[in-house]
């Protein structure tokens, strides 16, 4: 999860937002950090639950990633309380789904599956792009291969 | 009731020292100020723009009367930021503290800019709520009193539940702190000061989520 | 070499002996104390010893006794290395000595100098002993006279910093917490929280949290000040948490202190939330002894740090890598089907539970993991074990012990954090850990702490559970002792930073 997180980062530019969906465990938050280390983030991407979100500097751009968790909250109006600048960051939103309505057109949902009997520990992600930026988007270049979650 | 602090960070940040002259029906004059219009940088700038405020002004915290600050609406953390910043200043300078509602003080801009209204016309006031909402509100007649909001909605969504009553002129003045001041002593003046200074926030978080209700002020 | 060299004081431990012997070889010869005089001297419990030392070298000690029902206390011996004489380290810890008498309610120093050495008799006359007698052919086989010498401790002679009253702001997460200090002396701790309200919501709803703040700033100043019945103009300087933290929450608190600095005319110091917890200890034994590792633990925190330096030198050797431990209880009551805080619920829901029933993992512990991640933490894979063996039972229709999987995460959580906070201070050779942050309520957590402590020689601190959790004091403390440091205030520029670093202890 952290390799794909990786690979996806260096897809991102800024006014990009990322939804982030799955169960507790999934590993949205081992994805996020390998996406921080694609942009090269300062500090370690870890889990927002409580802080709520995480704004990271990056060594080489001004345009930071910001780590969004809903878990917690109780509105999509609660998100707008955070005051994200959204058009000039890297924006994901780990349990994101319908809070993103009127923030923008385009998103990328990204949502990771787990084996629900718990019997095994395979994933599945799910890659979907909305809007005019992902239109184009090919997850398929990614080229993950299964010796990459190794 | 002479001197005051002016603090808003409903849109950027701005603080002002505004005075009233002696003479009767004299203009406030703002004899300090700092403003940015940057929406973001409200924490950063408030302590900076307070006392550079005061310090154009020639004034320390002990020569002013009150304290005003604008409740909004405006986006939640930098409005905060300000009505933070008013409550304890007026706390440490033992002051009393007076709001207003922000975007009165833009319909007083333009009142002083010199605009008059047709009789049937509504000035509408608009400011960016995120969103691509905005929280409006409309004011009429030749003292471009409030008639209908504060509140949030989509710009076009609004547009269609105003127009069919009558002409619209959209504000262009931003939120300045003078104005806050002026505004808040027409408002003393008449005997219409309010102590109220609870942050306008109207949109209400509930535990599902709701569409945005529109709530008049 | 001068006074501005890498020198540090510190108290000595028993796994000092061996340098210790050799110093006092080196300085006593003849007279030296034997090897199981100077033990027992190190691990009386009324005895007080501190070892010098200068790039991490030992090059000095002294030692204090004084009797719990005594008013009297005695220099038991002090030496400092040749080579390291001459550049103040014995007056140094003289002072520090003293100090410490007089904070153990001695009205009575007394010490003995060899009548043939004028230079240690200069220092001590320095300090404001006077001789009071003679003791005639004290030191064998030489024969050299003792003069017993005595200090009566007043207010020069303690050579007392000054004592600044620092009003501390505190709201990086859901508590409003406003706390006054005189230097190291608690004044006044309110904290306004907002508990209740998020209980309804699962965790802390930042639009709440932060609305709390703006209405709890007034109420929460006020009582503050009628707790250590002083008023505004009577602060010296104002403190703030300016990071790390949730950004509207840290904003506010931002905005309020530095309108109230300007009103009020004092001096602001921005401080480092997690250093704050570090911190707090001085409330409570007036000096924080460094080197120290500190353990934080809370729900937005897992954090260990080296400090070796309150003001100047605190490293991160660790941090969770995804949940902090809190949030993790927190999680794993809801997967439990329990309810929000998860710590006590958690508590609750194990008791009688078997904490070895389930080996949960301790996240980051594998040998693979030492070379990137050997002082970090990971609850996640914890948190999915949790799941997964709840999720299975359930798929299967079978019921699960609650009792014990409760149990035996608690354990594993508490495992983990133990075991490398223990091998932080074996591996620094630091024998001092500090525990802070909300987690620290949970008594498996510090039952475990204590034992594996014990089991190493290592001294462990928890300072009350009211200094532990997110409060202002511990803001006032920390900005008390960077004013005592001498250090210039953060002026009104600094900015609310959410992912504040925790080598940036004070923010200008």
């Amino acid at each position: 999860m952290h390799e794909l997180g990786m690979r996806l980062g260096h897809v991102f530019v800024a006014g990009d937002l990322v939804v982030l969906t799955g169960p507790l465990g999934a590993g949205k938050t081992t994805m996020t950090r390998g996406i921080g280390e694609a942009l090269n983030c300062i500090g370690t991407v870890s889990s927002p639950t409580f802080v709520i979100a995480r704004t990271h500097k990056r060594v080489d751009s001004e345009v930071p990633l910001v780590h969004v968790d809903a878990y917690r909250l109780g509105s999509a109006h609660e998100l707008d309380d955070l005051d994200i600048d959204f058009e000039r960051s890297i924006t994901i939103i780990e349990w994101g789904r319908g809070y993103t309505e009127g923030i923008s057109d385009d998103w990328l949902d990204v949502e990771i599956e787990r084996d629900h009997s718990g019997e095994s520990e395979s994933r599945l992600v799910t890659l979907i792009g909305h809007g005019q930026r992902w239109a184009d988007f090919d997850g398929s270049r990614l080229h993950i291969a299964a010796e990459d979650f190794a | 009731m002479r001197r005051v602090l002016a603090i808003d960070t409903s849109a950027g940040t701005s603080v002002a020292v505004v005075e009233l002259g002696a003479a009767i029906g004299a203009r406030p004059q703002c004899v300090g100020s700092w403003h940015s219009d940057n929406p973001m940088k409200h924490a950063e700038n408030i302590g900076v723009a307070i006392a550079a405020a005061l310090q154009q002004a020639g004034l320390t915290a002990s020569k002013l009367d009150a304290v005003v600050v604008g409740r909004g609406p405006g986006p939640f953390t930098g409005l905060r930021v300000g009505i933070a910043a008013a409550v304890m200043f007026a706390e440490g300078a033992r002051l009393p503290l007076y709001g207003v509602v922000s975007l009165d003080a833009i319909a007083l801009a333009e009142r002083e800019a010199g605009l008059t209204l047709e009789p049937v016309a509504r000035l509408l006031v608009a400011t960016d709520a995120r969103r691509k909402e905005v929280y409006w509100a409309t004011y009429s007649g030749i003292g471009l009193e409030r008639g209908e909001g504060p509140g949030v909605q989509k710009f076009e969504v609004l547009l269609g539940e105003l127009e069919p009553a009558g002409p619209l002129v959209a504000a262009t003045q931003g939120v300045h702190a003078e104005n806050i001041g002026r505004l808040f002593f027409e408002q003393h003046l008449a005997g219409v000061a309010s102590l109220d200074i609870s942050a306008l926030y109207l949109r209400e978080p509930d535990a599902v989520p709701t569409p945005a209700k529109k709530v008049s002020g | 070499m001068s006074l501005h060299s890498n020198w540090n004081i510190r108290e000595a431990h028993e796994s000092d002996l061996p340098e210790l012997l050799k110093l006092e070889h080196e300085c006593f010869g003849s007279d030296s104390w034997s090897e199981d005089n100077l033990r027992s001297e190190l691990v009386e419990h009324h005895t007080y010893y501190l070892a010098v030392e200068i790039d991490g070298r030992l090059v000095g000690y002294a030692g204090l006794s004084k009797l719990p029902a005594n008013s009297q206390s005695d220099i038991q011996t002090i030496a400092v290395a040749p080579m390291a004489r001459g550049i103040g380290l014995g007056h140094e810890v003289m002072n520090r000595l003293i100090r410490r008498a007089v904070e153990l309610g001695a009205t009575e120093v007394f010490l003995e100098v060899r009548a043939d050495n004028p230079i240690a008799q200069k220092l001590y006359r320095k300090l404001g002993f006077e001789q009071i007698s003679v003791r005639k052919n004290y030191y064998r086989p030489d024969g050299v006279d003792a003069i017993v010498m005595r200090l009566v401790p007043d207010e020069r002679s303690v050579q007392q910093r000054p004592q600044p009253i620092v009003l501390g702001i505190e709201s990086s997460c859901d508590e409003t917490g406003i706390g006054i200090v005189r230097g190291n002396t608690l004044l006044a701790n309110v904290i306004s929280s907002s508990m209740d309200e998020h209980a309804r919501f699962g965790g802390v709803v930042p639009e709440i949290a932060a609305r709390a703040h703006l209405e709890a700033l007034q109420p929460t100043l006020r009582k503050a000040l009628a707790e250590a019945n002083l008023e505004l103009n009577q602060i010296d300087a104002i403190a703030v948490t300016n990071g790390p933290g949730l950004g509207g929450a840290l904003m506010v608190g931002v905005g309020a202190a530095k309108a109230l600095a300007v009103a009020t005319g004092k001096p602001l110091y921005a401080v480092n939330h997690l250093v704050g917890h570090v911190g707090v200890d001085v409330l409570e034994r007036g000096v924080l002894e460094t080197p120290t590792i500190a353990l934080l633990v809370s729900g937005g925190h897992t954090s260990l740090l080296l400090v070796n330096d309150l003001l100047d030198d605190v490293q991160l050797l660790g941090e969770t890598i995804d949940d902090a431990a809190g949030e993790a209880f927190d999680k794993v009551a809801r997967v439990l089907g329990l309810k929000y805080p998860g710590g006590p619920e958690i508590d609750r829901a194990a008791e009688g539970g078997d904490p070895k029933a389930i080996r949960f993992p301790r996240g980051l512990s594998l040998p693979k993991d030492m070379e990137k991640h050997r002082y970090d933490f990971s609850f996640s894979g914890l948190k999915t074990a949790v799941a997964r063996h709840v999720e299975l039972a359930e798929s299967r229709g079978e019921a699960y012990n609650k009792a014990d999987v409760a149990a035996s995460f608690r354990e594993a959580v508490a495992d983990v954090l133990v075991t490398k906070a223990v091998n932080a201070c074996i591996n620094h050779g630091v024998p001092r850990l500090l525990l802070g942050g909300g987690v620290v309520a949970n008594r498996r957590l510090r039952e475990l702490a204590q034992e594996q402590c014990d089991k190493h020689g290592i001294e462990l601190r928890i300072p009350a559970f009211s200094l532990c959790t997110d409060n202002g004091a511990m803001i006032a403390a920390l900005g008390a002792q960077l004013i005592i440091a001498g250090r210039e205030p953060s002026g009104l520029g600094f900015s609310a930073e959410s992912t504040l670093p925790v080598t940036t202890i004070q923010s200008r």
